[in-house]
């Protein structure tokens, strides 16, 4: 069994005109360590699927596991970070880190000492004590990230966590991020709608159809820098190596496909 | 990127804290600023002491009938004669005593109620129509009703002011509580809370700012609540005296309450910004 085992997982969501299917029949399988990203239109249910793999949502088929346990009865194992930083704008940079732990009554020396080790090892030490609104756009989404981290979750689900940015903080916070995970060594699930986003970050992706949500295309994501032949450093690198455009194209055909099959799967209400 | 933005930021922070080579057009805005407001400030006295001259010199020359007008001389020599014989800080005292545990109660119980009606849904649903409806109905028409239910007393004077201001609270507050935004809520859950810590961590820190401008609002609403009572239903208090002396035609009376009151609400209001500044 892998790190995160999702089974035959569908979702619906009801209102007052009808019910509208947002995923059906997901099968899914995340190593541990593993960095996977899931991409797919908008509106395909991306977002419900992280809901349901954090436990805010309970599933309508199907199951998530984590480390072979249900979500629903340990909500505590994922971590989830938003499109936006939502950091209390009274609260200072290290309040708001440590609004967890102080939620789950896990204030200690202890996980005191690691918010401040993660503050000082992500270069926002010297802003500890001052309020979000001073901190650059880049330096809030760390500050959002410490703030999960700090809670030590098994896995990260990543929802569009760049996607507020503008383009060149995007960049420089997605390698941030990304060392940042790999030096933590944090198994992790990207969803995102930026295709280049999905390849530079992940080991492997996910693509998934336009509603009802089903898993399209997987596949494999290998890297080679065109000078050295090594794996890239960091997402930025990657968008120029050899293979970029190849998955770029697979990638983009797959999605373009789906657009051409609106007539046929949008007909979801009674 | 991260030592670019830290130094980026640490440049807007050293601007803010020195002072940098002030120029000759910043100095010139600067002035101009600081003229514009000495010329509001002359504008206001000036304001002030045409009214009060041309009020008095009206009484002395007989312009006015200064027996129901007053004047400014005469509330002047109302109130040394009422502070010799302690009856301005009584009747005062007793206005801002009952104005101030209106306020007081109208803030818990609004407080309170708008917290209820966030938690449970269906219970709000239930009661906003009810809301809505005591929030828009006149307020001085329940006056009487509560003398009959309650007797001509302090009680029956903090329910009027309770009653003005206590609905209105309630809506204002609840429908702030409920339009936080939904990934807020969503941040405290992923982070394994309840909604309980919805509450004390997003809910009510984040509305600190509404409660305080309510809180200003509110002052003025629980006086009107106490004048209305007292005109009503009081042995003391400014609005029993304004009644009273109005009645016994001594405008000189009603004039000066008037006054004090005016001093009453600017002062508890500047007492509340200043509250607001330090939280």
């Amino acid at each position: 069994m892998g790190f995160l085992e999702i089974s035959g997982l569908g979702y619906s969501y009801h209102t007052k005109t009808g019910e509208t299917k947002a995923l059906s029949d997901i099968n899914l399988r995340v190593e541990k360590g593993e960095f996977l990203a899931v991409v797919g239109p908008s509106g395909c249910g991306k977002s419900t699927l992280l809901n349901l793999i954090a436990g805010l949502l309970e599933p309508e088929e199907g199951a998530v596991f984590i480390n072979g346990i249900p979500v629903a009865e340990n909500k505590s194992l994922a971590g989830y970070m938003l499109q936006k930083d939502h950091l209390l704008p009274w609260r200072t940079t290290y309040e708001n880190v440590i609004l967890g732990l102080e939620i789950g009554r896990r204030l200690n020396t202890d996980t005191k000492e690691k918010a401040e080790r993660l503050l000082k090892a992500y270069g926002l030490f010297e802003f500890k004590g001052v309020k979000p609104a001073e901190l650059s756009g880049g330096m809030r989404q760390r500050a959002a990230l410490i703030r999960t981290l700090v809670m030590e979750p098994e896995l990260l689900l990543l929802d569009e966590p760049f996607s507020a940015l503008d383009y060149q903080t995007r960049l420089s916070v997605a390698d941030d991020i990304y060392d940042i995970l790999k030096k933590e060594g944090k198994t992790a699930v990207l969803i995102t709608h930026d295709i280049a986003e999905a390849i530079s970050m992940s080991e492997r992706i996910v693509v998934l159809s336009r509603r009802p949500g089903r898993i399209k295309k997987e596949l494999r994501v290998l890297l080679s820098m065109p000078e050295t032949g090594e794996k890239p450093k960091k997402p930025s690198e990657a968008r120029s190596a050899r293979e970029f455009a190849g998955y770029y194209q697979e990638i983009w055909k797959e999605l373009m496909e789906n657009d051409d099959e609106v007539g046929k799967t949008s007909v979801s209400k009674p | 990127m991260m030592m670019k933005s830290g130094k980026l930021l640490f440049q807007s922070l050293d601007r803010k804290k020195t002072a940098m080579p002030v120029s000759a057009a910043q100095k010139e805005y600067l002035n101009r600023l600081q003229r514009e407001k000495r010329n509001v400030r002359r504008w206001q006295w000036i304001l002030m002491i045409t009214f009060l001259f041309v009020w008095e010199a009206g009484a002395r020359t007989g312009l006015i009938n200064s027996f129901v007008f007053s004047s400014p001389v005469g509330v002047i020599k109302t109130i040394v004669t009422m502070s010799k014989d302690g009856s301005l800080w009584y009747h005062t005292g007793v206005t801002l005593a009952e104005t101030f545990v209106s306020f007081l109660l109208i803030l818990i119980l609004g407080t309170g109620a708008a917290i209820l009606l966030w938690w449970n849904e269906t219970l709000a649903k239930i009661f906003e129509p009810y809301l809505v409806m005591l929030n828009s109905l006149p307020k001085s028409a329940l006056a009487p009703v509560f003398i009959v239910w309650l007797g001509a007393n302090m009680k029956t004077i903090i329910v009027a002011a309770v009653s003005v201001a206590v609905f209105g609270t309630v809506l204002t507050l609840y429908h702030s509580f409920s339009e936080t935004e939904e990934d807020k809520l969503k941040l405290i859950y992923t982070l394994g809370g309840t909604k309980k810590d919805i509450l004390k961590k997003v809910i009510l820190p984040g509305n600190i700012p509404t409660l305080f401008s309510l809180m200003k609002v509110n002052l003025g609403l629980s006086l009107v609540g106490v004048i209305i009572g007292e005109f009503l239903a009081a042995k003391a208090g400014l609005g029993y005296l304004i009644i009273y002396a109005s009645q016994v035609f001594k405008l000189d009376y009603v004039i000066t309450s008037i006054f004090i009151l005016c001093l009453v609400s600017v002062a508890l209001y500047h007492l509340i910004a200043k509250l607001e500044k330090r939280a």
